[in-house]
Order: C-alpha cells, then structure tokens, then sequence
C-alpha cells in the first residue's frame, strides 16, 4: 500500500469522467475526511484540556500538562509493555504456527477441504464469544476441560487466569489469529511457481534448503503483509481482555485499548485519555513503521546475500 | 542428493514419491505431518464440539461429563433445546436481528460510500488528492479505530445519538482497506473499454451497470465480506453506544450475561454458538475472495 501517489493518468478528454468529476467525488471524500479525520483532530483538542466529566464545570484548556500527567503514572508503562508483550508473542507465534499448518494444508490429502474449513473457524468466531469459551469451558478451574487434564494427569488444577493471565490473553488471541496467518499463507505457497522447485530438487537441496531459499522468499511479501494487518489488530484488542481478565488481575493484563476505555469511561478523565489516545497511536505507527523497516531489511539482505 | 520434500508433496509429480530411495523417510514425514494436523484439529474443534454439545445438554447435567472427563462430554447425550428456548424467551433473536442489520446496512451503505470514495481516489484528478488519500487512507489504516472512540462518543453524544442506530453505524460505515480495494479496482479498469461504450451512445449511467458493475464482483464480494466480518465482530463501539436493552448486539449482550445470568451455562454456550455460526456459513464458500482481498492490497 505504498504507491499512494502512483495514479493512472488523468482522462480529461471522456466527458463520462468530465460530467461526474465536478460532483461525485465531493460529497464521498468529505464525508470520509469527516468520519475518519475530525476523531483524530478532537483527540488531540481534548488531550489539551482538563475535563472529567464527572466535573464538567472544571473543564479549561491547560495545554500539554495531560502528557507529562500520563507519562508520571508508572501503570502506563506497564500498560505499554503488556501491549507489546501481547502484540509481539502473538505475532511471533501466529507466524509459526500459520507457516506449519499453511505447509501442512500445501499437500494433497482425503478431507482437506474439511479439515481447512475446521481449522479456519476459531477466525470466524466473535472475540468476545471466543473468550468466553475459553473462559468457561477451558480455563474454568473447577470443571473445565484443562483442569480435567491436569487432574488426569494427578496435577493440581490450574487457575490460568488468576496465575497466567497474560499467558491466557495471548493464547486465545493466537488460537483466534492463526487462521488468519495460516490463510494469506497457504495463498502465498498456491502461488509458488512448480518449475522453480524442481529444478531445485534436480539440483539436490534438501528440504529445509528448499524452503530457506524458496519457499520462505517467496512467502516474504505475503508474511509482510499478513504480519502488518495482524500487528494493527491486536495492538489494539479489546474483546478478549474484556471478558477473559477486564485487565487484571490489577493491571497485568490492560493493554492501551483497555486503559484507555478504562480512563474515559469508568474514571470519565477525558483528557487524559485522549493523552493516553494520542501515545497509543504515536506507537501504532511507530510498530508499524518499524516491522516495515526490519522486513525491508531483511528483504535487501536477501539480495545482496 | 535425492530429495523429499514434506510441505511441497503436492509440486512433485505422482512418480517421484515411487522413486524415492529413503522409503522409512518418506512414511515417516507424512505421519508426522498428519500427527502436526490432527493435533491442531483438536486443539481447534475440542473446545467447540464440548461447548456445542453442552449447549443441547440440561443446565444442571453441563459438566457431569466434563469433569472428570469422558467422551460424552463431546456429545449431547441427553438432548434438550431448553437453552435455545430460554434464549430465545429472554430476548436474544433481538440481539441476533440487531447484528445482522447493522452489519447488511454497512455492507449496503457503507459499500456505496467507501467505492464512490474509491472511484474519486482511483479515476480523478483533484487538488489535494494525494494528502487526502495519504491522510484518509494511509494514516486511517495506521490507527486502530478503537482508539479514536473518545472524540467519536462524544461528537455521537452531543448529536444525542447515543441507543440510536446511527450513532452505531454512521461512525463505523469509513473503512480505508476498502477503499483502497476498490480505489485500485476502478484504476485498474481501462480507459478504452469506457471510451469505445460512450462512442457507441451510451450514458454513464448505462456504463456503470452494463460495463463496470459485470467485471465487479470480485471486488464487491471481498468488500462486502470485509465490512461485514468487520461490523459482526465489533463490541468496543456498540458497547458504549447501545447498553439498550432493545439495542445490543450479540457480543454486548453475550459478554454482560456473563454477569448477569453466568451460572445459566447451557444458555450462554447455546448464545455462543448462534454467534458462531452466522459469519461461519456466510465465509466458508467465500474464503477465496477474502484471501484475494487481503493479499491483493499490498502485493502488486
């Protein structure tokens, strides 16, 4: 998506596009601008200001004081690692997980039709549905289904989310998003070019030196892509906290999202949480831009490799 | 060297797997590569064939089997549909009717709006269209929307459109990645195709049914589904817009009967899975167009 500016030439000349091009972009644009630009310029207006709306009468401007107010609370910190720890562990492991099943749905077996469609659906699921099942009929400590595992294998029954709540977060959300990986993948290796692998295979690489210097090259773009559309969705999960911890136990599972909706609607501090808005998107870009970079990187490595 | 290949059997033509000389590699890999598959099948459909078993199970008998566990925990052994029946009685079809209409009148609404806005990006030429895309679609992309839900709650307050429906849908209906789907459909679309119509004496409106819309489904297929998983999975927004009783969609109403109802088990598996099985039957025969969707928008 980064040939924004590559548009093709202008058709002056059809008088279709000349009698439409006067009103038929205007209202569509505008509107756009509206729903999607006006948010972001109220969010920083707000973040200037001191407004609780517990106290609306209080609400004045008093500049940037709502920035350094955030940054001096030490649970924002913590909140910020819990979003990259959730961000990064689940892309990390969506990747590899997605890369071995897309390889393992790559070959030609009785049922595979069936057994995509079942392995695609934890994607269909609602977030907030998929954690609720995996609340209650995995992770519930009295009957559910790891509990019955653990007391088959005489251990003591786990209270994942009482004592592993990040590790519970994340697994629900990797259980969600490995399809998703696994999708864009499986597409990437249909589109693998059959001569080139074997004139590999005539030339005698192994397995694994197949898929190091073909296959994964190949899939580098479509990684690229799926890793980046990943990585905007679950900076910003909030579905799955919601229900599985509301952010706890304490604040050891409040991501940006969830402190966010914390600050503006249950302690109604609207300035500081458009405080809190304009950091989390500073650092959506900033994990944007950065995964952009690395891949990049690795990319012209490649190359000159 | 000879060479096996586990993930890419299906590259090799049929004779190769006969001349293979490593026979214990060859039935080895295949073995553990339906080993790896199995095992994720039963990480995948475990939890759903239980709760999908206790869902048609009475209340008081949900976890006779699960714990300890037996096999019939994975079967509705004593089959009821007292739980569909409760749900239904307490209102939850409402719940359903509301997530369906708000998601079909994104596709419908929200579909003409982001292609009117597309067909601007991807056939005009106009002052500021760069900056506009760059902001509108570039930097929107870049933002998860939940992030933005203080100043949008609060411009939807002051219009008083909290519990209305379009304080839930007008906010939602922008959404860059299909704008940009369509953006580089209609650019893509040759000029020469619509010229040589216009010289035969057809009107635009007469190209865009006839010309432009035939060669569009694909595109309207992988946005329509875009928008609509988009907006059948969307809490954080309804959640604050539409706490309405008559209002709520299927995750509100699920995620607050947790507290409110939470020891009704049957009930809440059962809403689960009507939640479930909508985008379920909708996606699976369109997967394709889904994955076209997303990998056409950043690989060419």
């Amino acid at each position: 998506m980064t040939q924004a500016t590559a548009t093709r030439p202008a058709a002056d000349n059809s008088d279709l596009i000349y009698s439409l091009r006067r009103w038929l972009p205007l209202p569509a644009i505008l509107f756009m601008v509206a729903v999607t630009q006006v948010p972001l310029v109220v969010t920083l207006g707000f973040s200037l200001e001191r407004w609780n709306l517990l106290r609306p009468q209080r609400r004045r401007f008093q500049g940037i004081d709502n920035y350094p107010d955030v940054l001096s609370d030490p649970n924002f910190f913590t909140i910020i690692l819990n979003t990259l720890i959730i961000t990064l562990s689940v892309v990390a492991a969506t990747l590899v997980l997605g890369i071995l099943l897309a390889l393992l749905l790559n070959r030609d077996f009785a049922g595979k039709g069936v057994v995509r469609t079942m392995l695609i659906t934890p994607f269909l699921i609602m977030p907030t549905v998929s954690a609720v099942l995996w609340k209650n009929v995995l992770f519930n400590p009295a009957f559910g289904l790891l509990a019955a595992l653990a007391a088959m294998l005489g251990l003591q029954r786990p209270d994942m989310l009482q004592d592993f709540p990040m590790f519970s977060v994340v697994i629900v959300t990797v259980w969600q998003w490995t399809p998703f990986m696994m999708l864009i993948l499986l597409a990437g290796l249909q589109s693998l070019d059959h001569d080139q692998i074997e004139a590999a295979q005539i030339d005698g690489g192994g397995y694994l030196t197949l898929f190091r210097y073909i296959v994964l090259p190949h899939l580098r773009r479509y990684i690229e892509l799926a890793i980046l559309m990943e990585t905007l969705f679950i900076l910003s999960i909030f579905g799955v906290i919601f229900v599985l911890t509301s952010g706890g136990p304490g604040t050891q599972t409040t991501n940006l999202s969830y402190g966010i909706y914390q600050e503006a609607f249950q302690r109604w501090d609207i300035g500081e949480a458009s405080a809190m808005g304009i950091f989390a998107i500073i650092l959506a870009n900033i994990v944007v831009l950065l995964f952009v970079r690395v891949l990049r990187r690795g990319q012209a490595e490649e190359v000159t490799a | 060297m000879r060479v096996e290949s586990a993930g890419l059997r299906q590259d090799l033509p049929g004779h190769s797997r006969k001349q293979n000389r490593k026979p214990l590699r060859a039935f080895a890999q295949p073995a553990l590569a339906y080993c790896l598959l199995i095992a994720g099948i039963i990480i995948v459909v475990l939890p759903l064939m239980w709760a999908a078993a206790a869902s048609f199970t009475p209340n008081h008998k949900v976890f006779e089997y699960a714990y300890p566990f037996s096999w019939r925990a994975l079967f509705p052994v004593d089959f009821t549909l007292e739980a569909y029946e409760n749900l239904f009685a307490r209102g939850f079809g409402r719940a359903v009717r509301n997530t369906f209409f708000l998601a079909v009148s994104t596709v419908i609404i929200g579909g003409a709006a982001n292609a009117l806005a597309g067909f601007a990006f991807g056939r005009f030429e106009f002052r500021g269209k760069n900056l506009l895309f760059l902001t509108v679609v570039m930097l929107t992309f870049m933002v998860p929307v939940d992030l933005t839900a203080i100043p949008r709650y609060i411009l939807v307050n002051s219009f008083g459109w909290i519990n209305t429906w379009q304080g839930l849908l007008i906010p939602g209906l922008a959404n860059s990645l299909v704008i940009f789907l369509f953006r580089q459909f209609f650019a893509e679309i040759p000029q020469e195709l619509i010229d040589a119509a216009r010289v035969d004496g057809a009107t635009w409106l007469r190209v865009l049914v006839s010309i432009i819309m035939p060669i569009s489904k694909p595109v309207l297929v992988a946005a329509s589904l875009l928008m609509f998983i988009g907006q059948w999975n969307s809490f954080f927004w309804p959640l604050l817009i539409a706490p309405r009783k008559e209002m709520r969609v299927v995750q509100v109403e699920i995620s607050l009967a947790i507290g409110q109802y939470g020891t009704v088990w049957n009930e809440l598996l059962a809403g689960s899975m009507i939640a479930a099985i909508v985008p379920i039957l909708l996606i699976i025969p369109f997967q394709r167009y889904y994955v076209q969707a997303i990998t056409g928008t950043g690989l060419d």
